[in-house]
């Protein structure tokens, strides 16, 4: 088959929606932009751990601690999920990580922010894993088997993160003044960061065409966005929350929440390396690298010796497989 | 502190990984299916890492891994090219799963085990005796090179999964309080 048959045969089978998987055929441009969004997502799912991570001492019960744990934990088992399905591309885990700790590789720009108070927490919950989850249940639908089924995996999980978040908001906000206030603030200083989450306007972004075209995306990021505002709006009004957004209003025509216009600078600042927290999320990013070395070059030492000294340890008891009826 | 600059152009130490394959089942009643691979420095790890990859919440009855080298893989279109020939492959006897995925949307599940004298011919043999079964693709496998999850295993590798009710969405009744807070 020539090269363009191949596309064609590799368009039509995205067309019928069936799932292209590893060892298929598939135009280069398509492999790399998966592994650069893959990557950059798994990267997102590491990083976002670490302004959750820092109030896991300060939890006010140990049920919220316990909670928060399994949080984060969570966030590195994406990670892992996301890791994996980008190495099915051919990318490896060493040049990934090179990537990120040599500041080559980009996350989402909203992990730079700092955490400020113990409401912080809850409204990363609700707010930026609830448009986490917007994107991510877009993406289940991508065109790429291991990374659609990693989101349908993560989208279930990041279900009760978005809900123990939201919990703790409408919590807060029915409490003293001094909660409210607390919560307030927290919204104040997420919202902006959230709603860059989705990326640049559709005119902005470059590489929107060919990720939509190949299945890999099925809904633009200004669609997207458009989703979120107007899922979350009456809820904060609800609890008597507002927005830092004079020009938020509500279009009778459209039925939409219409937002403001967009910081794109500070946008463009952060991502390019000059947020308020870039430079200590990846030092702490390469301090965990580092302290992890020693378990690395473990494990690579005890391969060695199964290979040149035979079996060490306890064996696994061979024998028919147990359930092994087609 | 490090200067930010530290790292770049530093080729890092670590070698890749070899890769296994991974295979999951999920409800005793079902057959294995392939999910995916992993990259780990033996097989104990490698069943450690599938366990981190593929089933940290949903519900698992067994894992197994492979190393990718002995499973022999094969498309549809690689057999009609080239068929597999159920001699000139002798080896030793062997018990051989074989693999089969009937559509593009449907998993990669255990369709047959045989013994054969080598992959080939297992596969040569499962396509004979089922020749009713059509399949994109197939992989083979000798049960002796799976390293596969026990009875023992189950407590850490699968359980955790099902007793942290913290860890279900339903647990947090955020529909209910805000319908009340509405309703105020």
């Amino acid at each position: 088959m020539t090269d363009e048959a191949r596309l064609e045969a590799f368009e039509a089978r995205i067309a019928r929606g069936e799932k292209i998987e590893p060892g298929d055929w598939m135009p280069e441009q398509y492999r790399k932009q998966l592994i650069r969004m893959i990557s950059q997502h798994a990267h997102s799912e590491i990083v976002g751990m670490l302004p959750e991570g820092a109030w896991i001492t300060r939890a006010p019960t140990l049920r919220r601690k316990l909670v928060l744990l399994a949080k984060v934990q969570d966030e590195a088992g994406h990670g892992q999920y996301l890791y994996h399905a980008a190495e099915t591309l051919g990318a490896t885990r060493e040049q990934m990580l090179d990537d990120l700790l040599s500041s080559r590789a980009k996350y989402s720009s909203v992990f730079n922010y700092p955490t400020l108070s113990w409401a912080d927490i809850g409204v990363i919950g609700w707010l930026v894993d609830g448009a986490a989850i917007i994107n991510q249940t877009m993406l289940a639908k991508s065109s790429y088997g291991p990374y659609s089924r990693a989101m349908l995996r993560i989208c279930a999980e990041e279900t009760f993160h978005k809900k123990q978040g939201q919990e703790m908001v409408i919590l807060l906000s029915q409490g003293t003044p001094k909660q409210r206030a607390m919560v307030q603030n927290a919204i104040n200083r997420w919202w902006w960061p959230t709603l860059m989450m989705f990326g640049p306007h559709d005119s902005e972004s470059k590489n929107s065409a060919e990720l939509m075209r190949w299945g890999v995306k099925t809904r633009s990021n200004d669609e997207l966005r458009q989703v979120f505002v107007n899922q979350l709006i009456p809820d904060l009004h609800a609890l008597g929350l507002s927005v830092p957004d004079p020009q938020l209003r509500f279009d009778e025509e459209t039925g939409n929440w219409l937002i403001g216009p967009i910081d794109w600078d500070e946008f463009w600042r952060v991502v390019k390396g000059n947020g308020p927290c870039n430079a200590e999320r990846l030092e702490a990013r390469r301090q965990a690298h580092e302290d992890g070395r020693w378990v690395r070059e473990a494990l690579a030492a005890y391969a060695e010796k199964q290979k040149t000294e035979g079996p060490q340890g306890p064996q696994r008891p061979q024998g028919p497989c147990e359930f092994a009826r087609p | 502190m490090r200067s930010l600059g530290s790292f770049v152009g530093v080729t890092m130490p670590d070698t890749q990984w070899p890769r296994f394959e991974v295979f999951l089942i999920e409800d005793e009643r079902k057959p294995a299916e392939h999910v995916g691979s992993v990259h780990a420095p033996d097989p104990e790890m490698a069943l450690l890492n599938a366990r981190d990859v593929f089933v940290r919440r949903p519900h698992c009855e067994g894992l197994w891994v492979a190393a990718s080298g002995h499973v022999l893989f094969r498309t549809a279109e690689e057999l009609a090219r080239d068929p597999v020939s159920q001699n000139g492959h002798p080896g030793e006897e062997r018990r051989y799963l074989v693999f089969g995925k009937p559509n593009h949307r449907e998993p990669l599940a255990l369709a047959a085990c045989l013994s054969a004298q080598s992959p080939e011919e297992a596969l040569a043999q499962a396509l004979k005796e089922s020749s009713a079964i059509e399949s994109v693709l197939w992989a083979v496998v000798s049960e002796a090179e799976l390293t596969r999850s026990d009875r023992n295993d189950r407590v850490s590798f699968f359980e955790p999964a099902a007793t942290k009710n913290y860890k279900l969405h339903a647990e947090y009744p955020t529909a209910r309080l805000m319908k009340e807070i509405r309703q105020k």
